[in-house]
């Protein structure tokens, strides 16, 4: 089952400065906290101007489609599925 | 009988090699949802029954789903088929990541779609089996674990695309002067990449029934098979001599097609369509500054057929122009329209002259404004007022291009 939202999520972030990696490590969305266990793929893209960050992340089975907005640093939930089909 | 005469073939060292990413559009899913792995996943244009299939997962290919099926065909043998539609932004990042990739090994990398590569060896130093595994090694560990891609080594394209085939998923294989008699005695006329059921019917005809006896022609019985210029190109390919390798420096034309989930009503609906496809294949005219003289668009469906083509003096410089000139010609219709179809030909490079009355500055100025704002906010977000309701197409891909610079 996959669900396309666009809700505003909370999100942590961890960076290392010795290996400059970037990686979300808890999410907080409809009152309830996810721990980030994976990070499949992190991705960008333009629309025009505006530069986009996409995390896909997973979480207790739950698969998660984060998007980092660099314009005004604001974070959305794109995408929530669950592995299974519809 | 064989004929075999080894010496004609390419003696040279082994310099091209063709990649393609395997399942591309499902692999990268997987890659991107971990939940996805080693599930039957398949990317489809829709979601519906009729959606058509544009990649399968290895694991819905294990189960004989295809690409060009439909989803509801494909969910007759899967009940549980993941099916997902294409994130053009995840596809177009990896093939760009890839290029990077491959352009730390050679700075002779062609792409040949979303999903291939063509990389020249020459002048670069070493084994290119070794090079390939490199590659491979590199892809796990920037673009992912999941992402898997068969290399093909060859003397030319051709042969290194035919090698790339041979094993899959995630292969590494070689043609060379050693080895490909062996292969061609395995392969059928229409793993040759060019040779569909058409042409293998007209070489089988001719006598031609596997790659070998296709190697054993002359030049000049192939000429009397070919009647053209294809007769040569084969002869030489197939004893791995380069000719595809064609650097082309613009394009003859562009086109942008889609299939409408929703079909188009009206007249109103078409054109918003089409106003859509003129700004994507005016985007990438614009990008090769060039213009376009000729236009040609069609909206088809169920018994219904209408479209137009017609041939400007002054090249039309962006999709607002060409839109601008086939808007009046779009006539009313009953039907349900299915797909829609933009074309642009006679290119030729963009000239700035205006003419003495300034109106052709006018619309290059109008033009100019409203593409920087496209530009600045995303593609579509000027839109004429009397299409300003129509429908949003989104963004799309199709095999054989790239969809980005």
């Amino acid at each position: 089952m996959r669900q396309k939202i666009d809700a505003p999520v909370s999100v942590m972030m961890d960076f290392n400065h010795y290996q400059n990696k970037i990686k979300p490590i808890q999410i907080q969305w409809n009152n309830r906290d996810f721990r980030i266990e994976s990070v499949g793929m992190h991705h960008q893209f333009f629309k025009g101007k505006k530069l986009f960050h996409v995390f896909s992340v997973t979480s207790g089975g739950m698969f998660f489609k984060l998007v980092l907005n660099t314009e005004n640093l604001f974070w959305k939930l794109s995408e929530v599925a669950d592995g299974l089909s519809d | 009988m064989d004929y075999l005469t080894s010496s004609d073939f390419n003696q040279g060292r082994n310099e091209k090699m063709l990649l393609d990413i395997n399942s591309c559009f499902a692999t990268i899913e997987q890659q991107a949802n971990p939940l996805l792995r080693g599930k039957e996943v398949v990317v489809a244009a829709y979601e519906n029954g009729g959606g058509c299939i544009l990649a399968a997962s290895r694991e819905a290919k294990k189960l004989g789903i295809k690409t060009g099926w439909r989803v509801g065909e494909a969910q007759k043998i899967c009940p549980n088929l993941v099916v997902l539609t294409p994130d053009v932004e995840k596809y177009q990042f990896i093939n760009k990541g890839l290029k990077k990739i491959l352009l730390a090994f050679s700075p002779n990398v062609q792409t040949k779609s979303i999903d291939e590569f063509a990389i020249d060896f020459k002048g670069v130093e070493g084994n290119l089996k070794e090079i390939g595994l490199k590659i491979k090694e590199k892809i796990r560990e920037v673009l992912g674990e999941w992402i898997t891609v068969s290399i093909g080594i060859g003397p030319n394209i051709f042969l290194a695309k035919v090698a790339s085939n041979l094993q899959k998923p995630d292969g590494l294989t070689e043609i060379n002067k050693d080895n490909f008699w062996e292969i061609y005695g395995k392969l059928k006329l229409i793993d040759l990449h060019g040779v569909n059921f058409k042409t293998a019917y007209k070489l089988e005809v001719n006598g031609i029934k596997n790659p070998q006896d296709f190697y054993n022609k002359s030049r000049q019985e192939l000429r009397s098979i070919f009647h053209s210029v294809c007769a040569d190109y084969w002869y030489w390919r197939l004893r791995g001599f380069e000719i595809d390798d064609k650097k082309r420096k613009y394009k003859k034309s562009f086109s942008a097609i889609f299939s409408l989930k929703i079909p188009a009503k009206n007249r109103q609906e078409l054109a918003g369509i089409l106003y859509q496809l003129c700004l994507k294949v005016g985007q990438r005219c614009d990008r090769q500054k060039m213009e376009a003289v000729g236009i040609v668009w069609w909206g088809g469906g169920n018994k219904i057929n209408i479209n137009g083509k017609l041939r400007v003096r002054e090249g039309m410089i962006n999709g607002w122009e060409m839109f601008s000139k086939i808007y009046p010609k779009i006539p009313e219709f009953r039907g349900e329209i299915k797909k829609a179809v933009v074309v642009i030909y006679d290119l030729r490079p963009k000239s700035w002259q205006g003419d003495i009355f300034g109106q052709r500055q006018k619309i290059m100025k109008e033009t100019e404004i409203a593409e920087l704002i496209n530009k600045k906010f995303g593609r579509g977000t000027i839109f004429p007022a009397t299409i300003l309701n129509c429908k949003r197409i989104p963004e799309f891909i199709g095999f054989g291009n790239v969809g980005h610079k």
